[in-house]
Order: C-alpha cells, then sequence, then structure tokens
C-alpha cells in the first residue's frame, strides 16, 4: 500500500442497524470519525455522514434507527480502490460523488477508508496519464470547450475546440476570448449571466455555432464561463438543406404559376392558409393575396365579388369541381378546385387551381368567326374554281366526241405518248389537259410549248435548256429546258409539226433515252416525261413528203387521238354556243340568249375555225346584240352566209397545194350539203354533177367515220 | 388542364342524362347533357364544335349550378360537319 494513502487512512467504524436505541446511542456517542458504517446480518452495508446527521439533527439528540435510516447512504455508490489495480476515469468520477473511497487490501478486504479530498489529492498526484482528468474529459467531448476565467481570458480548451477554430493551446491561452469569439456576446453572457445559444460566428479562417454558457458562484455572480463550439459544416448542411427546402419552393411556386395563374389552398372552413404568388389582378379586389390569408373566401361569393364560390362547391359536394365564375367587371376565371381528404375521410384542405380565361374566351370567340368567315369564303372560292372547272371543261354531245373524251380517259392512266389530231380551234389543248388531270400525273406540273411559235435556236434552249455560257445572251446560271422543268408531268408539244427536222432528232433521242441533253452539255439528264403532241398537219403526208421524221412520226403515233371539226358534229353547236353565252353572261352580268332559228343558223354553218371561231362570234354578238334575244337575222350578218358564196375563199398560212385542195373541196361539199340536204341541189349550187357530189360526200363520210 | 375547350352548365339543376362518355368524339350537332332545371324544365345541352371529350367532371343525379364545368373537350381544329 502506498505510504500517503496509509497516512489518510481511516479505520472502519460500524455497528449493526438492528441494534437497540440505547446501543446506537452508545455506539454513536463513543465515534469521534466523521463517518460511521452500518452492517446488517454482519454485512457492511452503508454509511453516514455524522456532521449532516448532527447538523440537521443536533449532536446529543435521541437517534433511533428509523432515523437513521434516513440518512445512510449505500456503500454500493461508494468507490472501492484497490492497490495494484489501474484506475479509470469512471472511478474517479465515483470517487468526486461520495464522501469517501473505500480501501481494499490485495486479500480483497476493507482495511479503511480516506475522504474525498484525500483521495483526489492522491489521485492528481500520481503520474498517471488517465488521471489529466480536464483534459480527458474534455477532449472526450466531440464539441470544441473552452473556459474562460472572470477576466474573460481562455485558461483552458480541448482538442476539438482548437481544430474548429484553427489554432494552437499556445496561440490562445491566456488570450482575450473576445479576440476569438464574439466580444458582444461573451459581454452580453457575463453582465446578464444567461446561457447564449446557438450564435453562428463566422470569421475569413472558420465558421462556427457557438453556446457562451457562464459559471456562476453560490452568489450567482459570473465568474466565467464555459464557451461550447460545434463545427459548423453541420450546420451548414442543415442550412443547406433549408436553403435546398426553399429553392424547391421557388422552383414549386414557378412551375405552379406557369401551370395556373393562381393557387390557392384553403381549409375546410375555407381559410386561405396559403397561396401562390402570382394571382389573378382584379378578382379579389386586394393588391397582394398576403392580405386573405386567413380570411375565408367563401364569404367574397355572399359579398358578390364574384359567384359562385368554388371551395364551398368542393366542400359540399366532397369531389372535385370546376367552375366558371364570372366578376361583375365581367373577368371570367376557370377555378378547378381540389379536396384532399385525411384519414378519416373529411376535408383536410382544398386546393383551388384557378385561370384566367376572359382573353382566351374572347379570342376562342374570336376565332370561331374566322372560322366562320374563311369556310364562307372557302365555299366562294370553290364556286369560283367549278366556274373555272366549267369554262375549261369540254363540251358536247356528239357521239364522235364522247369516242374521243371516253378515248382520252381510259389512257390517261398510262404515260404513253399521245398524238392529238385535229384542225385549228378543235380543242386540241383541251384534251391535253383533260389527259393530264385525269392522269396519275395531275398533281405534276404541265407545260405547254408551241413549236411553231418560236425560233428554231429559240427553241431548242426552251425544249432542252442549256448550260451557263452556252451561248451569248443565255442567262449565266444556264436553263432548264421546259423536258426538265415538267419532269414527272407532262409536256404538250402543240403544233408539233413545225419542229424543225434537227429537234426532231432531239426529241427523238428524248423519247427512245429518256434523257435530255442541255445546249452546251455533253452530259444527259435523265427526265420522266410524258410527252402529248399535237398537230393541225397531215403528219402522214408529212412523213411521205420527207419534212417530218418518220421515226419520230411513229414514236409519237403510239395513241392518235383524231378530234374532229365542228362542221363534222353540228350537235355540239347549240351547246357550246349556249355554254359561251352564258359565261358572258355571268361576267358581264346581262342576259342574252339566242333564238331557235339563230342557232339552227348556227349548226348549219360550217365552222372552219371550229370551236375557237364560234366562241368568237358568241363574244362578237353579244357585244354588238341590241336586244337581249339575239335573232337568226342578226347572226347572219355576222356570219355572212350570202356573202360567203362570193367571197373567194382566204388562206391563211402556207399549206401543200393538194391538201388546200382537198380541204376546201371537203368544206364546199359538206356546206352545200348542209344547206340543201340533198345531192342534186348541193351539185346544182356547186356547179358540178350530182355524181360527183355524191362520190366526194360519200368518201367525206367514210372518212369521219375513221 | 390545357386550354380544352370546356362544357359549362347553362342553368341550375340536376344532371338527369350524360349522352356522351369519356374518351368519345362528340360532333357539332350532338346532344351532350340533359339537365332537369329548379323549374321542372329539361334543359339539353349541347355545343357547336366538334372534338374529343377528355373529361366527365359530373354524374348523373349531381346538382350543378349554372358555370359549373360539365365536360372538358379537346376541339377539333378543322370544322367536321357540314351545314
Amino acid at each position: 500500500m502506498n505510504h500517503t494513502i496509509a497516512d489518510k487512512l481511516s479505520p472502519i467504524t460500524c455497528f449493526s442497524i438492528n441494534s437497540t436505541n440505547v446501543e446506537i446511542q452508545e455506539h454513536l456517542s463513543t465515534i469521534n470519525q466523521p463517518f460511521v458504517f452500518l452492517t446488517k446480518d454482519d454485512e457492511l452495508y452503508a454509511y453516514i455522514y455524522l456532521d449532516d446527521l448532527y447538523r440537521s439533527r443536533g449532536k446529543g439528540s435521541e437517534l433511533t434507527a428509523s432515523i437513521l435510516e434516513d440518512y445512510v447512504i449505500p456503500i454500493s455508490n461508494v468507490g472501492e480502490w484497490k492497490q495494484g489495480k489501474p484506475i479509470s476515469l469512471p472511478f474517479i468520477f465515483q470517487v468526486l460523488g461520495e464522501h469517501i473511497t473505500l480501501i481494499k487490501n490485495e486479500e480483497d478486504e476493507f482495511i479503511g477508508y480516506i475522504r474525498r479530498e484525500d483521495a483526489l489529492v492522491e489521485l492528481f498526484r500520481q503520474d498517471n496519464q488517465n488521471i489529466n482528468l480536464l483534459k480527458v474529459m474534455l477532449s472526450s467531448i466531440p464539441m470544441g470547450v473552452f473556459v474562460i476565467d472572470s477576466d474573460k481570458k481562455i485558461v483552458n480548451c480541448n482538442e476539438s475546440g482548437l481544430k474548429m477554430i484553427k489554432s494552437t493551446y499556445q496561440q490562445i491561452i491566456n488570450l482575450p476570448a473576445g479576440e476569438t469569439f464574439n466580444q458582444a456576446d461573451i459581454d452580453k453572457a457575463f453582465s446578464t449571466g444567461e446561457t447564449l445559444l446557438n450564435q453562428i460566428h463566422i470569421t475569413d479562417d472558420m465558421g462556427v455555432l457557438v453556446d457562451y454558457s457562464p459559471i456562476l458562484n453560490e452568489k450567482k455572480q459570473v465568474d466565467g464561463m464555459i464557451i461550447i463550439v460545434q463545427d459548423l459544416p453541420m450546420v451548414e448542411e442543415m442550412a443547406m438543406e433549408i436553403e435546398y427546402v426553399k429553392d424547391l419552393n421557388t422552383d414549386l411556386n414557378a412551375i405552379l404559376a406557369t401551370m395556373y395563374d393562381e393557387i390557392l389552398v384553403v381549409n375546410k372552413n375555407g381559410e386561405l392558409l396559403r397561396h401562390s404568388e402570382k394571382f389573378i389582378p382584379d378578382f379579389w379586389g386586394v393588391d397582394d393575396l398576403e392580405e386573405l390569408v386567413g380570411k375565408n373566401l367563401m364569404e367574397f361569393e355572399e359579398k358578390g365579388v364574384f359567384s359562385p364560390s368554388v371551395a364551398r362547391l368542393a366542400r359540399d359536394k366532397k369531389k372535385k369541381v370546376s367552375v366558371v365564375q364570372q366578376t361583375p367587371s365581367g373577368k371570367s376565371v376557370l377555378a378547378v378546385a381540389n379536396p384532399i381528404f385525411n384519414e378519416d375521410g373529411e376535408i383536410h384542405r382544398i386546393i383551388i387551381a384557378s385561370r384566367d380565361i376572359t382573353e382566351t374566351k374572347k379570342l376562342k370567340s374570336e376565332l370561331r368567326e374566322t372560322k366562320r368567315l374563311s369556310k364562307n369564303y372557302k365555299e366562294e372560292l370553290e364556286k369560283l374554281k367549278s366556274k373555272d372547272d366549267f369554262a375549261n371543261k369540254i363540251i358536247y354531245c356528239s357521239s364522235k366526241m364522247e369516242q374521243v373524251i371516253n378515248r382520252t380517259k381510259k389512257l390517261s392512266d398510262f404515260d404513253s405518248t399521245v398524238l392529238i389530231l385535229g384542225e385549228s380551234g378543235v380543242g386540241k389543248e383541251l384534251i391535253a389537259n383533260t389527259i393530264h388531270l385525269e392522269g396519275n400525273r395531275s398533281e405534276k406540273p404541265f407545260l405547254t410549248i408551241n413549236c411553231g411559235a418560236i425560233p428554231e435556236d429559240l427553241l431548242e434552249s426552251e425544249l432542252f435548256g442549256y448550260t451557263k455560257g452556252a451561248f451569248t445572251g443565255a442567262d449565266a446560271k444556264g436553263k432548264v429546258g421546259y423536258f426538265g422543268q415538267a419532269d414527272q408531268g407532262v409536256l404538250f408539244l402543240d403544233e408539233i409539226s413545225e419542229l424543225p427536222s434537227r429537234l426532231q432528232v432531239k426529241l427523238l433521242r428524248v423519247l427512245q433515252e429518256k434523257e435530255v441533253t442541255p445546249v452546251g452539255s455533253t452530259k444527259s439528264i435523265p427526265v420522266d416525261v410524258q410527252i402529248i403532241a399535237a398537230t393541225n398537219r397531215n403528219l402522214e403526208k408529212m412523213v411521205e413528203d420527207g419534212t417530218f421524221r418518220e421515226d419520230l412520226f411513229y414514236r409519237i403515233n403510239v395513241i392518235p387521238i383524231q378530234v374532229p371539226p365542228l362542221r363534222e358534229r353540228p350537235e355540239d353547236v347549240p351547246l357550246l354556243a349556249f355554254n359561251f353565252i352564258q359565261q358572258l353572261n355571268e361576267k358581264y352580268e346581262k342576259n342574252y340568249h339566242l333564238s331557235p332559228e339563230a342557232l339552227n343558223l348556227l349548226e348549219v354553218y360550217d365552222w372552219p375555225g371550229n370551236i375557237r371561231e364560234l366562241q368568237n362570234l358568241i363574244e362578237r354578238l353579244v357585244v354588238t346584240a341590241d336586244d337581249n334575244v339575239i335573232s337568226a337575222e342578226f347572226v347572219n350578218q355576222s356570219l355572212r352566209f350570202g356573202e360567203s358564196k362570193k367571197v373567194k375563199p382566204m388562206i391563211t398560212g402556207i399549206l401543200p397545194l393538194q391538201e388546200a385542195r382537198e380541204h376546201l373541196e371537203e368544206q364546199l361539199i359538206l356546206l352545200a350539203m348542209k344547206k340543201y340536204k340533198t345531192t342534186t341541189k348541193a351539185a346544182k349550187a356547186l356547179d358540178i354533177s350530182q355524181s360527183a357530189v355524191s362520190r366526194k360526200y360519200q368518201k367525206i363520210l367514210q372518212k369521219q367515220e375513221k | 388542364m390545357g386550354y380544352d375547350e370546356m362544357i359549362t352548365s347553362p342553368c341550375d339543376g340536376v344532371i338527369e342524362q350524360i349522352c356522351v362518355q369519356e374518351n368519345c368524339r362528340i360532333y357539332e350537332w350532338d346532344s351532350l347533357f340533359k339537365i332537369r332545371t329548379s323549374d321542372g324544365d329539361l334543359e339539353t345541352v349541347s355545343l357547336g364544335l366538334s372534338g374529343l371529350l377528355r373529361s366527365l367532371e359530373v354524374y348523373v343525379g349531381e346538382e350543378v349550378i349554372s358555370g359549373m364545368v360539365l365536360a372538358y373537350i379537346a376541339e377539333d381544329l378543322v370544322v367536321s360537319g357540314s351545314d
């Protein structure tokens, strides 16, 4: 046993608690120690601090066992110090907590006790790391602890604290605490004696959360201070979390604001709890919805601010309700109220999402009106378009024309090359147009070129195109020819007979190879074009004469369509005349019509200019007529039947003599037959024999039959 | 809630019949709802437009008031019907 402890060791004086009162008195009167021990059933079980006992009871007072029971302290609380055993920190606390420490010998027997102060002196005297009590205590705490004395200087601290303030013991010890921590907070805690909690202290070097806890002495005066420091990262984390929630709130508000003009949260009574930042102006009659928080929104309906209250409806119906609310100022707001139920199935909250639809409503009605108008315009356009169609329509009732049209319709399903034959003015282009419109290329271009109307050199570049710099005066960028432009579509070559022989070769190549070579280029470009050619000349004859290439003729004469001249189908004349007159009537808002006699007269006319002539004549009649009814006499004046006999026939273009002769003869015979009905009378008018008229007329009819 | 067209009740009353279903097409001439008004009259609700009925907001027997949304319709952009 340690020498010093032995010096301080006091013997254990004890008696049984079961002693009589007299015995107890005797025991106590003999004890000169401050502590007396009690046994029960021969076991040491408690001690009494006699100073305490005598202080409250008075020395010499009569003490019984039951009184003593109130002052006994069980020895189970008392630290037992056994020589040779290592001392732990909790043991030191045990020593601190009791008046005495029991000492045991190596045989585990109580040999006495020492008082607390003696035990502590002994413990601190021992050179033991563990015994650096305060240090161990302070370093065991995961927070920074700084001990400040009454001069507000730092007198002690722990490692955690030094880490947090990023300093060393030597640097801060004995320094005024105000240099490290907040002077104002320290002063405040010193002056008031109250603890200051959670003070955020941020400098360039550190960020900490500080508690200032004053140490009070017995007189309740501030004697010093404990400063508890917590690292801010933890606090930062919390702060960041709060920031995140705030952000989330902002985002949510922004999202809600884009979806709705206003969102309100009310409780089951209709009192406003929350609202979106955005709100519908001029609806509630307030400048800020914040003014309405806590107010019952249903009352606004009663006040007549708007109607109806969607919150009331949702509450009553216990389901989602959508309503168009109207304000006296004419505002329309679509409000959707969604009740939220608690676990008991009762309404907990009602969410009201509103949208100002005043503008939308206005725009919708405007849109509807615009739609109605555009529908009308569309109908008008359709009417006009169909009128146009009417103008382009092929009008006929003759079986000859019907055959032609049937053939046209049949072949429009194919891409075959078509040759339209017929006199000038019979409507060859119209037929070509019909083939295009009825066929599968109707969505693609339809281009027309009159081969007889363009000079040879120009025609070549027009048809096939040219590359840049092909010739002087050409477009610098080059040009896509008609074939190129009509790719996928239809190219109508009118007056194909007028195509110069050099170009006939080039056209033949296009038809055979399905590719064009622009002027000035050596490269061929593939093209997909349906060719429709037309002529009023006898191509077969031209081939015979060597003016039209035979190979080209056969190449274009794949599907020939012979359009009969008007004189061969007089039954179409009244229909066409009626149609033309109607077109003019509509155009000029007139009401002209032909007398039946006038129509008869038109029917017997020869119409060398065919439909074009008829159309022009009708226009002339309408323009010059004085009366709405156009009489036969008036028509006769324009046609000049009588004079026609005397006037010598006029040919305006050069054509082979034989062809002209045949043509003239044919016309004369037909005209005579139409007018006089019999061959005899016709023969007389023509001044040839009846048999000649009969023969020639039969021949003409046979030709027409073909 | 998009920019759909909505059908609102023209009167106060009780929904007596719903002639359409959700996600079905409606046309300009369709009768959509029949509402028994508080006066006892039967009011037929129809809308001069065609489209897809996106959602029904009421049920048969439900009390409605003027302005209450009965259904939302995604309106056709082109006129489907003819006069």
